[in-house]
């Protein structure tokens, strides 16, 4: 405002002082109050009196002050419950306190002023929870990286172990064979076969639990009769029923019939179905009746065991679950994986159970029947390199190869098969995928190079099939998996001398 | 009797106003009520070589972010003259250390190097505690303070007086 006249400053200053309130303070160098003026009479603030020291809290505005050469102002101090601005004009030798009351324009904006610090405090919050959310979320992510990591080694580490174990039941399954051959009469190779089919079945439930459905298992076909196959259940199961005092029974129709479907899984899923009859039923009967018709096997296991309530049924078929007051042994893997193999055998599962009555499993397997009797082995004649690590099977198949009237030359290493392979005319190559000092199917494509004509059988014990269509295209004409069957690897050979085209199983 | 302006610095929210109430009035109020301005509270300490009377200056906190530069003109406007600076932050809020420590090298760097101390204050609130003590630096001495049970406040508060006796 530029300079007005002294009539115009008076009036602004007496509309000033109507509306606000002042107290000035005139000090000494003592900072003893030499006088006081208020423009309200009514409003004055204890200890400022003439002729008293200033108390010591404005004392200390002074110090503040005391090299300005202008005035100071201090905003919105509290002095005995009002908020007032202080101007100090002056230093310490001569000052005068302008003491404005202020309280009103500081409840206004204190206020506010708290609205928004609240809020801003409330976001500084909500900052810190999103900051540690983020970080629980990230460290959520490492965790279920580190559980899958996990939970993959756990099935490597299974199917490493399951396969270990493939190669020596495969071993005592083929020298339960050779027993039987030689001892025709007695029962104990056909119980030796049967505990190892079960063995092998645990084994193979491990192996597919590690897989958790995410790789195919190749199915291998062959021809066995369902008689056989029947007599083998009641045989397996017969002494547990009989302990537990149940009745137990087993039938096959039509008699005399060989099915072609995967021995291997079917026994699986069987004696996973029939084993879970037995464990919960405590008495009366448990019934397994296969029927042949229309290219279809029917299975259907009964039992009278305590049943399973309806809203359970679903979850039977849970790995690890158990249903009820369970105090049974078992990993409450089988039903799981019966019901994994079923489906990738093109069949189904039913259910139909009643509590404390009992329940019925029934399954429909796609299975061809071939009415004819497996065929005379005529004899073979020829030269089979044999490659494996594990002597057993070494020996076990040279038995077997040489009665079928081949010669055969053993090998347990990459090594050694070559050595042999040089010194020897082999037309034929069999060998395990895996060895201990290399692979089989390379061993295979070395050799190859050498003789381009060689024909070869790859084995493996995993249930992966891992050899690719490439490989298959080099001359190697099937893959067995251990155990392998005596009839299908008598066909697979003998195709091979005869010169017949490979029948690709991979 | 030796006189000290003391100036309370640091962001909103720390618990300045709690400090000094817990120090000169041995009251605690759980309630979150915002300064505005500032107030003067005093208390005498008794140190080794004289008693000292702190002339604590409670003031208002400034706004760790910036937003609001208003309190920022006001709080230098009172840190003129101070023989010795508290500087309070909340432990349970890492932006708050940084506010505290500029307003103490802005005052360092417009005036001078006086007595101060650091209080990382809500020490009682152990679960959300965030503080991070190494990066104090080592001209000022840190103190884990908590204005609801009392921890270290006397502590602070008179070794600050013993400071201020010694200039």
């Amino acid at each position: 405002m530029k300079r007005v006249s002294r009539r115009a400053a008076h009036y602004i200053r007496d509309e000033l002082l109507k509306r606000e309130r002042f107290i000035v303070i005139a000090l000494n160098s003592g900072h003893k109050i030499v006088s006081v003026n208020r423009s309200d009479p009514d409003w004055n603030l204890p200890g400022l009196i003439r002729g008293s020291v200033l108390p010591d809290s404005l004392v200390s505005l002074l110090d503040a002050a005391s090299d300005a050469s202008e005035p100071t102002v201090f905003p919105y101090v509290e002095l005995n419950d009002f908020f007032v601005d202080i101007h100090v004009l002056g230093d310490r030798e001569s000052a005068d306190l302008v003491i404005h009351d202020v309280s009103t324009d500081h409840h206004n904006e204190q206020i506010l002023q708290q609205r928004a610090h609240e809020n801003s405090l409330l976001s500084e919050q909500r900052a810190a929870l999103n900051s540690e959310l983020t970080e629980l979320n990230q460290e959520l992510f490492l965790r279920r990286r580190q559980a899958e990591k996990a939970s993959a080694a756990k099935s490597r580490f299974i199917a490493s172990m399951s396969h270990e174990f493939r190669s020596p039941i495969a071993s005592i399954m083929g020298y339960a064979d050779l027993l039987q051959t030689e001892l025709p009469d007695s029962n104990n190779p056909q119980a030796l076969q049967r505990a190892s089919w079960h063995l092998l079945t645990l084994v193979e439930n491990l192996l597919e639990q590690a897989r958790e459905g995410k790789e195919n298992i190749s199915l291998n076909p062959t021809r066995f009769s369902l008689d056989r196959l029947a007599g083998d259940i009641e045989a397996l199961f017969r002494p547990q029923s009989t302990t537990k005092g149940l009745a137990f029974e087993v039938k096959s129709s039509p008699v005399g019939i060989e099915v072609e479907c995967d021995e291997l899984r079917l026994r699986q899923i069987l004696i996973n179905l029939v084993s879970n009859a037995l464990r919960y039923t405590r008495q009366g009967l448990v019934s397994v009746h296969f029927i042949h018709r229309d290219d279809n096997l029917y299975i259907r296991v009964r039992d009278s065991g305590r049943g399973i309530a309806a809203g359970d049924i679903d979850r039977i078929f849970e790995a690890f679950t158990r249903v009820g007051e369970d105090t049974t042994s078992g990993a409450g893997l089988g039903l799981t994986i019966s019901r994994q193999l079923i489906n990738r055998m093109g069949g189904h599962l039913k259910v139909e159970s009643e509590p404390d009555v009992g329940s019925e499993f029934r399954v429909v397997i796609p299975c061809p029947s071939t009415q004819a009797k497996p065929g005379e082995m005529p004899s073979l004649s020829g030269t089979v390199l044999w490659v494996d690590d594990d002597p057993d099977i070494l020996s076990l198949y040279q038995v077997i190869l040489e009665n079928w009237g081949l010669r055969v030359i053993t090998a347990s290493s990459v090594a050694q098969a070559r050595d042999l392979f040089n010194s020897n005319d082999c037309p034929l190559v069999v060998t395990d995928i895996h060895l201990m000092d290399g692979n089989g199917v390379e061993l295979f494509s070395h050799l190859k190079v050498q003789r381009p004509d060689i024909m070869g059988i790859v084995i493996s014990g995993s249930g992966v099939v891992d050899l690719t269509e490439e490989v298959a295209g080099e001359g190697i004409r099937t893959f067995l998996q251990k155990p392998i069957d005596a009839e299908v690897l008598y066909k697979e050979i003998a195709a091979a001398f005869a010169g017949d085209q490979p029948e690709h199983t991979f | 009797m030796k006189s000290a302006k003391v100036c309370m610095v640091g962001a909103f929210g720390v618990g300045k106003t709690s400090l000094v109430r817990r120090f000169v009035h041995q009251q605690f109020d759980e309630r979150y009520h915002t300064t505005l301005g500032v107030k003067i509270d005093t208390r005498i300490v008794d140190t080794s070589k004289e008693p000292v009377k702190l002339v604590l200056w409670d003031m208002e906190g400034a706004d760790p972010f910036e937003v609001d530069k208003r309190p920022l003109a006001r709080i230098r406007s009172y840190m003129k003259g101070a023989h010795g600076l508290i500087l309070v932050a909340d432990g349970t809020r890492p932006a708050t250390v940084k506010t505290a420590l500029g307003l103490y090298h802005d005052f360092c760097r417009e005036h001078r190097v006086v007595p101060a101390i650091m209080l990382a204050n809500k020490a009682d609130l152990t679960a959300e505690w965030r503080f991070d003590d190494s990066v104090m630096p080592d001209a000022l001495r840190l103190y884990h303070t908590s204005a609801l049970n009392g921890q270290n406040i006397e502590e602070a508060f008179t070794a600050l007086g013993e400071s201020l006796s010694a200039l």
